[in-house]
């Protein structure tokens, strides 16, 4: 890897007004840290290595200021504020990056897909992270705003949003590149009307980790749904609930492999009992399920014998 | 945002007894203050290290800037008195409030009225408020509400609320129609054997309320945990909840209200009573246990689906 002396140290040393010392530690890395805000910053030269000087937009950062297998850190500064209206917005196509908002609520940077239902960013070299991202979608029949085409590839800790009746069809796309993804943490608000397919989408797919999903909404598929055969997945912890009468919060597919324990489901109608979908040849442990109010949950799958 | 350069960092580096000491806290390039009630000054030139803190959290949030993600460190055994209402307003979007210290050195709000009034509070009044590690103590019988959370994605994590003697607090947390995606977080309530409180947390139609790892103990005429109407897509997860009041409940829902109450251990006090989880409406209940008499385990809480 190269070292790149602007981003080499982690600390940066800033004197107070009552004589302290403050030392900035923006993140352990060998390379780039960089600074983004979309209102106080420029994409232009010289701009994006401290806070007090961002680039505007991410995809800026990505093309100008990181390099392949450096890395780098991009921190996405309270506030920061895009709108993606096109396919491929935004192009994560250097490897190796780690993209971390800072702020809370409302105030965490946000992305925000109105445009063409084809907008997506695009995660197209390996290894690269987003956490505490919050995704908005206010275009009715996006079909993928979160396109992942290479492996080793995450998010954490990021909250997903339909605004109003506006569904997304299906937030995250993994495509058969797509192995090792994890989807850790992360919090997705649909909404109560058809036209969901699932949240996250997986084609045949190797090692994907989904873990403490909570997702809420109205899924044609389920809340997880495979198209193919995944094979040595986990799917561990998550809270999902569908309101779609399919009746599915996983969708599993035939010879698909992996683990599948402590998750929590609700779907819609009573008696229904088709939480877990498909299950192919994945192991199932102590998942629950519930298909009426105020029911407590059952055992979903069947016992080995 | 506005960035000022004396808040940027996140590491605060001081020469202490020969030694330099640094505090790694948190990532911001927002500012960053400090509160001692004993050392501190509200005053010009004070709280930005701590050696010089400001005195009073209060004064310490009006010195931040909406939306700036600054950050207030409360300083060890760090000890403030609220008399009235309002006595502190954290009404500065993305604030966080971070409490230092463990157990009794924990940064101490007390809530006292004097005896004659009970609205003494806190107010959550913008978006984006986090109070962490914080030791809340009511020594005000019948206080109402003192913390009042009326914005939403506001948190508290990781705080101790302690009822003094018999001194009972009603609602300690008491969300309003406004406070959607409010999170408490890995708290602890002891309240006291003797009647007065109606819950620990009360909510009206929020929607995403997340409670996690809540500790919670006292005589509560709800319940630890109650709905005033129909709040939605609500997460209640991992709380042991004991309640001595003759209602026998710990989870007071509300027609059709909707979310997960997953693997929570509820206690009530009346043998053969089965109502730790009333009302439930439109949710959904996932390994949860309830016990009704001393020395039993617990069984399955609400009939399960088929």
């Amino acid at each position: 890897m190269g070292w790149d002396k602007r981003g080499f140290t982690t600390t940066m040393v800033d004197w107070q007004p009552g004589g302290g010392l403050k030392v900035l530690d923006y993140g352990k890395a060998n390379a780039g840290r960089l600074f983004v805000h979309s209102t106080d910053g420029t994409d232009a030269a010289g701009y994006g290595y401290m806070p007090q000087k961002p680039v505007a937009s991410l995809d800026y950062a990505i093309s100008n200021l990181c390099s392949d297998t450096d890395p780098d850190i991009v921190y996405l500064m309270p506030g920061h504020a895009e709108t993606l209206a096109t396919a491929a917005s935004i192009v994560l196509d250097v490897a190796d990056v780690r993209i971390i908002g800072i702020g809370t609520g409302t105030n965490r940077p946000t992305f925000t897909i109105e445009g063409v239902v084809g907008t997506d960013i695009d995660f197209d070299a390996a290894n690269v992270t987003m956490e505490n991202i919050k995704f908005l979608n206010s275009t009715d029949g996006a079909t993928g705003p979160l396109d992942i085409n290479a492996a080793y590839c995450g998010v954490k800790d990021c909250f997903f949003l339909d605004e109003g009746a506006d569904n997304t069809v299906d937030w995250i796309v993994i495509d058969a590149n797509g192995d090792y993804f994890h989807c850790v943490d992360c919090w997705n608000e649909g909404t109560a009307t058809p036209g969901n397919d699932s949240f996250i989408t997986m084609a045949a797919a190797t090692g994907v980790t989904i873990k403490g999903l909570r997702s809420f909404g109205d899924f044609a598929a389920g809340n997880i749904e495979m198209t193919a055969a995944a094979l040595r997945c986990y799917i561990g912890y998550c809270r999902l609930e569908n309101l779609n009468a399919i009746d599915v919060n996983i969708e599993g597919f035939a010879n698909a492999t992996g683990c599948v324990e402590w998750n929590c489901m609700r779907n819609a109608t009573d008696t229904q009992v088709t939480w877990i979908n498909t299950t192919g040849d994945l192991g199932l442990f102590e998942n629950y399920g519930v298909n009426d109010d105020a029911e407590s949950g059952l055992l979903a799958g069947t016992p080995s014998a | 945002m506005a960035i000022d350069r004396r808040g940027v960092n996140q590491l605060f580096g001081q020469w202490l007894n020969g030694q330099v000491w640094n505090e790694d806290r948190y990532t911001t390039p927002g500012r960053v203050y400090w509160v001692d009630y004993d050392t501190g000054v509200d005053g010009a030139g004070y709280g930005w290290n701590p050696g010089a803190p400001f005195k009073t959290i209060d004064y310490a949030v009006g010195n931040c800037t909406h939306d700036d993600h600054d950050m207030i460190f409360v300083l060890p055994g760090h000890a403030e008195t609220i008399t009235g209402a309002a006595g502190i307003v954290l009404d500065i979007r993305d604030v966080h409030v971070v409490g230092l210290g463990e157990g009794s050195s924990r940064p101490t709000i007390t809530f006292n009225g004097g005896g004659v009034d009970t609205a003494v509070d806190i107010d959550f009044d913008a978006d984006d408020v986090i109070v962490e590690n914080i030791r809340f103590v009511n020594t005000e019988d019948g206080a109402l509400a003192p913390l009042d959370i009326n914005a939403a994605y506001c948190e508290v994590r990781n705080c101790y609320f302690e009822d003094d003697g018999t001194d009972n607090t009603i609602d300690w947390i008491l969300l309003d129609a406004n406070a959607d995606y409010f999170q408490c977080i890995d708290c602890w309530n002891e309240g006291t054997a003797t009647a007065g409180n109606d819950s620990f947390l009360s909510t009206p139609a929020s929607q995403g309320l997340t409670i996690k790892g809540l500790r919670s103990f006292g005589d509560f005429a709800a319940g630890n945990i109650e709905f005033t109407a129909a709040a939605t897509r609500w997460l209640i997860e991992d709380c042991k909840l004991e309640n001595l009041n003759a209602v026998d409940v710990n989870f007071e829902g509300f027609a059709a209200t909707t979310g997960f109450f997953v693997e929570n251990s509820c206690k009530i006090v009346t043998d053969g009573q089965v109502t730790w989880y009333n009302t439930g409406g439109a949710s959904s209940v996932f390994r949860s246990y309830g016990v009704n008499d001393d020395g039993e385990t617990g069984i399955i809480v609400a009939a399960a689906s088929v």
